[in-house]
């Protein structure tokens, strides 16, 4: 298993549902959140809107101060090469369409980049304590003023089973389940696309401990039922 | 040991050294003989009694099959730390990952149904009718997983299922045709009749069943087996999928020395009538027994693998020890597969025959799966210089693509309405 860098624990955790409001609040007029699932496979257009290639992956910059990491680009499968679409050459990505004004470059292993669906979607989730949690079961990117960035984790059910479904389904965002990027601590020290790695919340019962019961209930009000009730039988019977 | 106590057991050895290695037996050789379940045990009778020692070639090709597929899922396992139901939820497309678990669940339902089938059938050859036993059977194998003390059970289980030690014995006894033995177990050959075509399916399905390959990545990643313990547990794979298709050879041979020719079988009673070299009137009884404790064994293990990959691809809590509270999806899995199988197998009918279609629907099943487990234990991406190199990919791609082209042509067959 891979180890982790754990960064220190944000007071308030795994805040979910008011993830979307605070964005549109933030972003004045355009406060869509974009389903990273979604986007993948949709079709990529030049500025005279004729279509290049298809997303095949979007890629977020590693940088260990920012909260939420800022989109570097999108991987363009480009008739059989895969290219590299900067978020500077963007002039508008919406739900299920990027659309370019710039050129596509080949794209590298850069090193600090995160491929969103290769690396993070569909990895496990787990406590800071190593419990699995669950799957991501989606990424959501927000507009926010320093541009485009990762802000959220979707880990409902039915936002898996939609992703079985036809390309608009898969484009809808959940209401519900959703963890601020902030409360995981993602990214691993060796290769982030390796097979061994996993997603840690930044939070575990032992944290909890620290916290006093008025955190504990903060938080396991933002947690679904069934693990609330495991969390909260944990803390009890220490 | 002291000296003093040397003497004595001295006579017990063989028997202690079959005791002490089953103690140590590592997840490789438990996943490969439980291989040797109701299903299997009824199939390769079926096949002595059938086409006497006709399958056997076949067999010594599927042992090759089966040491190489076992080999990669414990490779996958031991070099991620993860199951195979996590790696293909993260390799492959969400459908992709969601039909193998689909195609998982169904064929372990259907096992689960015929190692029920097969409890029911053991129970009657030791005089308890179907109708009382699998009920009962049922509620006592929930009740353990969800209540009691998994491990112990399980080597009750194994040690019941021991009985089969007398498999080997009795094929000897039994005085089979040694040349006829030889040639059919080493000429290639293939008797060309839909009937046997049927049953090579079914052969490849009992032997390489998907829940061993699921079965054996968890255990290992469970065992928390990495690069530097693989080595051994290599071994340990490699040398439980040859034991166990000994074995299911020997059950192939006592069962054709005996009754071989007779056409297909018809009741469990017939099958056991192999072992009458070996133990006289007892053999319906140590059928039984033998039966008894392979079901009971695999009709636990078989729908706790698929919970457990289920569960796994989608990221949740499971495990034997977590309590139903804890892991309510991994313990939902294993109650539907153990509820739907004791049900269909309480249905009226001829339960081997029954038995034997699940194994060909096993056989069905098996290539898909096995392909992404091919595609898995290719990538560079997923196991670095553990991947497969260019020998072994020909190699198991040999093996996968026959498996897949005798599957098909029993489609074919199938849907023209031959077989």
């Amino acid at each position: 298993m891979t180890s982790l860098a754990l960064r220190p624990v944000p007071r308030g955790v795994l805040r979910r549902s008011p993830l979307r409001k605070r964005h549109k609040r933030r972003l004045a007029g355009d406060g869509e959140l974009l389903s990273v699932a979604g986007l993948v496979g949709s079709p990529v257009l030049d500025a005279d809107g004729r279509r290049v290639g298809r997303i095949e992956d979007l890629v977020v910059e590693r940088s260990p101060d920012a909260t939420h990491p800022r989109l570097r680009g999108a991987i363009v499968r480009h008739r059989r090469s895969r290219m590299l679409a900067p978020a500077e050459g963007f002039t508008a990505l919406k739900a299920d369409s990027l659309h370019l004004a710039g050129e596509l470059r080949a794209a590298s292993r850069a090193t600090g980049a995160i491929p969103l669906a290769h690396g993070v979607l569909d990895r496990q989730i787990v406590d800071a304590e190593g419990t699995d949690v669950t799957r991501v079961s989606d990424l959501l990117l927000g507009r926010t003023p320093g541009g485009i960035r990762l802000v959220g984790v979707d880990v409902s059910t039915r936002t898996l089973l939609r992703r079985l479904g036809p390309a608009p389904l898969r484009r809808r965002i959940a209401r519900n389940r959703i963890y601020d990027w902030t409360s995981v601590a993602a990214f691993s020290e060796r290769d982030d696309s390796a097979a061994g790695s996993v997603l840690r919340l930044t939070s575990s019962v032992a944290d909890l401990r620290g916290h006093g019961p008025a955190d504990v209930d903060a938080l396991l009000t933002e947690l679904p039922p069934h693990e609330r009730e495991a969390l909260a039988g944990e803390v009890s019977a220490t | 040991m002291t000296d003093v106590a040397a003497p004595a057991p001295s006579r017990r050895r063989p028997l202690k050294r079959v005791l002490a290695l089953l103690a140590v037996a590592g997840p490789g050789l438990i996943a490969a003989n439980a291989g040797n379940d109701a299903g299997g045990v009824l199939t390769y009778a079926s096949a002595g009694a059938q086409f006497a020692y006709r399958t056997l070639f076949l067999m010594l090709l599927v042992t090759v099959a089966l040491v190489v597929v076992q080999e990669m899922c414990a490779r996958l396992a031991a070099y991620t730390g993860k199951g195979l139901g996590a790696l293909i939820r993260e390799q492959f497309p969400v459908r992709a990952s969601f039909l193998a678990m689909a195609l998982l669940f169904v064929a372990n339902a259907g096992l689960t149904v015929s190692e029920f089938g097969g409890i029911g059938a053991s129970m009657e050859l030791l005089g308890v009718s179907r109708y009382i036993s699998i009920p009962i059977a049922l509620v006592v194998l929930w009740s353990i997983m969800a209540f009691g003390n998994y491990s112990r059970s399980e080597r009750a289980a194994i040690a019941l299922s021991l009985a089969f030690i007398a498999y080997p014995i009795a094929a000897i006894l039994a005085h089979p045709n040694a040349h006829l033995v030889a040639r059919d177990l080493f000429t290639p050959h293939f008797v060309h009749s839909t009937a046997f075509l049927v049953l090579a399916v079914a052969l490849i399905g009992t032997t390489i069943t998907p829940y061993m390959q699921f079965y054996v990545a968890s255990a290992v990643v469970d065992k928390r087996i990495g690069p530097k313990q693989y080595p051994s547990e290599r071994a340990d794979t490699i040398n439980g999928a040859i034991l166990s298709n000994i074995v299911s050879m020997f059950i192939i041979i006592a069962t054709a020395a005996a009754i071989g020719g007779s056409g297909a079988l018809s009741s469990a009673r017939e099958a056991a009538e192999a072992l009458r070299p070996a133990v006289g009137s007892a053999a319906p009884t140590l059928f039984g027994v033998g039966l008894l404790g392979a079901s009971l064994l695999a009709a636990a293990v078989v729908p706790l693998s698929s919970s457990y990959a289920i569960a796994e691809s989608m990221g949740v809590e499971r495990s034997v020890s977590d309590g139903i509270r804890r892991a309510p999806i991994f313990y939902g899995l294993f109650t539907t597969q153990l509820v739907v199988g004791a049900t269909v197998a309480l249905a009226p009918g001829n339960l081997i025959s029954l038995v034997v279609h699940i194994q060909v629907l096993n056989g069905l099943i098996t290539p898909v799966l096995l392909v992404f487990i091919l595609i898995l234990a290719n990538r560079k991406s997923v196991l670095g210089r553990a991947a497969n190199g260019p020998a072994y990919r020909v190699l198991a791609a040999i093996c996968v693509v026959s498996i897949a082209a005798l599957a098909l042509a029993v489609v074919v067959l199938q849907a023209l309405g031959i077989a």
